[in-house]
This record gives C-alpha cells, structure tokens and sequence, in this order.
C-alpha cells in the first residue's frame, strides 16, 4: 500500500507540474478523466491511491501555477492577481523572485494548514453557518473598502460593476463552456500582453537572485492569509481569489512582495483545507475535492491525515520543482524577442480558448482584455476587476438568504 | 494615442459586456432527454423539458422532481417562491450538478413548457 500511495504522489506530482505549466490545462479535467477511468484503476488499485494521486497533482499545480502567470502573463482565476506585480518584477529583471516569493507563501501556507488542520475540524462546523449568513455582507464590506481607498473612486466603481457584469453573463451563459478560462485569460492576461506588444516593452537580464521579506512582514501576511484562506474555504462559490482581495483589504498598503508571498499562501491554504471541509462538513469545496469525496465516500479522519501528509510531501518537492522551472523560463526568455513572445502567447490563449470554450470565447476574451487595458489607461488597481468573482458571489449569497 | 486607446478600451468593453449580456440571455443549448445526462456533464448547462412529478418546499429553496419519460431528475429552484409547479409541462434551463451522490440541476431558467 505504502508503494502504491508512493507512486501515486510522483504521478501526481508530474500531472500537477503539467496542468500547472500548462495554460488552459485544470487540474479538475484531469480528476473528471481519471474518475471517467476509475473502472480500470480500481481493479489495480484501492480508491485511497486515486484520492493520494488527485491531493498530489493539486498541491504541486499550487505551486506551479505562478510560473506561466508571472513569466507569460497566462494566468487562471487562482493566480490572476500574481500577474501586475508578478510582470512588474519581471520588467526589473526579478521574475524567477518573483515566483520564489510566491513559492514561499504556497510552503509556509502549507505547513500552517496542516499545523491548523485539527483545529479546523473542530471548529468549521461551528463557524461555517454564520460564515454562510455573513459572506455577502463582508465581501460587499471588502468590495466597498477596495473602491473607496482608491483615487479615482468612479472609475474603480465603474469597472468593479461592469466586470461584475461580465462576470456574471459570462458564469450564466449556457453555450460557452469553462468560462473562466477566457475570462481571467483576457481581463488579466491578455490585456497586460497586448500592452507589452503594443509598447514594445523590453525584458531586462533575469537575474537569480532572492528577495527577502522580513520576518514581521512574513508573519502579519502569513497570519492574514489564513484569517482568509479559512473564511472562504469551507463555502461553496468562493476560493482563493476572493480570500486575497479579502487579505488584501485588511492592510491598507501592502508591498508588492508581500503581496505575492500571500498569494502563494492563500492558494496552497485554501487548496488543503478543501480537503479537510471534505472530511469536517461533508461538502467539497474545490472541483478537486468533488472527486476525492467520490472515491472515498466514506471519508474517515485517517484518510485525511494520509492524504493531508502525501500534500505535504508533494508541496515540499514542488518547491524544488518551481523554483528549476522558474531558473528555466528566466534563461529562456532572456533569448527570445519579448514583444513577439507576448504576441506569440496571446495567439496561444486564443486557441486555447477556442479548443475549451468554443468561438464565442474570443468575445469573451477581447471585452476581458478591453476591461483590463482601460485600468491601465485609467491608473488604477487591476484588483477591482475582481468584481467579475465577486458580484456574481454576493448575488449569489444574497438570493440564499 | 494612450488616449485613443483608452477610448477604444471604454467602447470596446462596454459594447462586449453588452453583447455578451445579450447572448447569455437568449442562446441556449439542445434540449436533452433526461437519461442522456451522465456524470461527465457535472457543469455543462442543459435544457430539458418534462413534468414535475414532485414539489418539496425548503426554507430557502424548492426541489422539483421531473420526468420526460425517459427518466426522472430532481431540479432545485432557489430562492423562495409561492407559485406551484405540480403536474405542469416545464421547460428548464440549468447547470448539472451533484448532491450526495445524486445528479441534479441547478436552475437558471424555469417556464410553461405548453
């Protein structure tokens, strides 16, 4: 057995490291194939195995994730927020930082959710029904906050409401498969590109080099990361997105490191503790989760502890993986020609989109990218963009009250 | 130019969210019988059409049971609602989704299918 869950986390480890590297490539279509498939793998295997392959692939795609948003600008609904400071670095020459820093958040959130894992056990079926009560009111207070400590409050209203517009016909259009992909696709990545293309912007020398966050720093956005990783984890509609705005807003100027460092630690948390809602709720509240409850329908505390320790174990290799494919893309990138890279990654991002979500995507895909280029042009933060998450959520919990 | 640009970004954007509103509210997918809906279809929308066989109220939710004569699949309506849906002919549009271990649909849209 002890074999058998082995390979199952090295196999997950190279799925995650694929489906992470891999724009477009979820780790969920992975688990629904695998689960498609179970009939075969289960007259080799024992479900325990699968769930240990499925929490592998998951922890490491955390990890690996950030290396297309910040090196391409490519990112997914988790990672969209890495993508300004993430470029922002990398236009000084700090891209392979710039993933450490997201790196180390994904570790220490990791180690801090299997360090709380008891306590959330004990604790989310006490906190979870006034947390379902209370969601629209916080993320309207958070929402609310985020406009108003900006400059120009309208502009921040105005493209908080209509990518929250977006948003939501985007989630409620029945034709248009994997919605999220063009969406995040355009409104973070394919504008920052096609800004990168249309200036011609130039990618200094790549250094390797760390960057170091003090320890204070470390602790208060470590601490705020779990604060949020656990309001969001154990309810359905929200994840590791709405947790970084709702981090984010709890400290009025974060710096940019920090802020990468909390989002690999939101990420990583909020991944884990899906897990343990599994088991402290019996709901699941990442797509993932979804088919671990389905192998182990009989989720046992054992179970949890086996699968919890198998992500650790992935994520303390994950580390090392991140950082070589980091090293790699900051010496590859120095050789190409930047501005036809951006434009060779936007070509990508269409097809992809077209492949998953069909030709009503590119609509999708360059009012996204629109969005995203009039923040630039208007000065402001690319965070109220998260409207298109967050308006969608709050009317969702509004209408459940 | 950084202002014509940010003219085209604000046309473009308001145009596309206009139309992609406009869309999402009138393109809807192939009707299909109830027994062609299978666990890999867990997110995709669907629209079906048959009889509520069974209503249940719940406090914030009511839970539609319908049948098109290939099988049977309970639809949950949110939200609270004082009309009644036994025994009529519905056209449903939703999401398919799964709650212990059973499928069922998410509903978007809900009409007299006569």
């Amino acid at each position: 057995m002890l074999l058998e869950i082995f390979l199952a986390l090295l196999a997950g480890l190279m799925a995650g490291a694929f489906t992470g590297l891999v724009p477009g490539i979820h780790i969920n279509l992975v688990a629904m194939l695998l689960f498609a498939s179970s009939a075969f793998f289960l007259q080799i295997t024992s479900p325990i195995v699968l769930a240990a392959f499925i929490v592998s692939m998951a922890i490491t795609h955390t990890f690996l994730d950030f290396v297309p948003s910040i090196f391409l600008g490519a990112p997914d609904e988790d990672t969209a927020l890495s993508v300004l400071p993430g470029h922002r670095m990398l236009l000084k020459g700090q891209g392979y930082a710039a993933v450490r820093l997201t790196i180390i958040g994904c570790f220490f959130g990791l180690l801090i959710a299997v360090a709380l894992a008891s306590f959330f056990i004990v604790t989310s079926p006490l906190f979870y029904p006034f947390l379902v009560k209370a969601m629209a009111f916080i993320l309207i207070g958070i929402s609310a906050f985020l406009i108003l400590g900006e400059n120009k409050k309208f502009w921040a209203f105005f493209v908080f409401i209509l990518s929250g517009i977006l948003g939501y016909a985007v989630l409620n259009f029945p034709v248009l498969k994997q919605p999220l992909f063009p969406l995040f696709s355009g409104l973070f990545g394919a504008s920052l590109l096609s800004a990168s293309f249309l200036q011609n912007v130039k990618i200094p020398e790549q250094k390797i080099q760390n960057v170091v966050v003090g320890k204070s720093e470390m602790k208060k956005t470590l601490g705020l990361s779990i604060i949020a990783s656990s309001m969001v984890s154990f309810l359905p509609g929200v994840g590791s997105s709405q947790a970084a705005v709702i981090a984010s807003s709890f400290r009025k100027r974060m710096k940019e490191k920090s802020f990468l460092v909390l989002l690999g630690a939101v990420n990583s948390i909020t991944m884990l503790l899906s897990f343990v809602a599994l088991y402290s709720i019996q709901k699941p509240r990442s797509g993932v989760a979804v088919f671990v409850g389905k192998f182990l329908p009989a989720f046992s505390q054992q179970q949890l502890w086996l699968l919890l320790i198998v992500g650790l174990i992935a994520g303390c290799v994950s580390v090392f993986l991140a950082l070589f494919f980091a090293k790699t893309f900051s010496r590859t990138l120095m050789k190409i020609n930047y501005r036809w890279l951006c434009f060779g990654i936007l070509v990508f991002i269409t097809a992809i989109s077209l492949f998953l979500s069909g030709p009503l995507s590119l609509l999708v895909l360059v009012t996204g990218a629109a969005i995203g280029m009039l923040t630039t042009y208007l000065g402001i933060k690319k965070i109220h963009m998260m409207g298109s998450l967050l308006l969608p959520v709050i009317l969702f919990y509004l209408a459940a009250l | 130019m950084a202002e014509n640009l940010l003219k085209i970004s604000f046309a473009v954007a308001i145009l596309g969210t206009l139309a992609i509103v406009f869309l999402s509210n009138n393109l809807e997918p192939k009707a299909v019988p109830i027994s062609g809906i299978n666990e890999r279809m867990i997110d995709e929308w669907v629209n079906i059409r048959g009889k509520v066989i069974q209503e249940t109220d719940l406090e914030s939710m009511k839970i539609l049971t319908i049948d098109d004569g290939t099988a049977s699949i309970n639809a949950v309506l949110m939200g609270k609602t004082n009309s009644s849906f036994r025994g009529v002919n519905v056209e449903i549009l939703g999401k398919v989704t799964e709650y212990r271990n059973e499928l069922e649909i998410e509903i978007s849209r809900i009409k007299n299918a006569a």
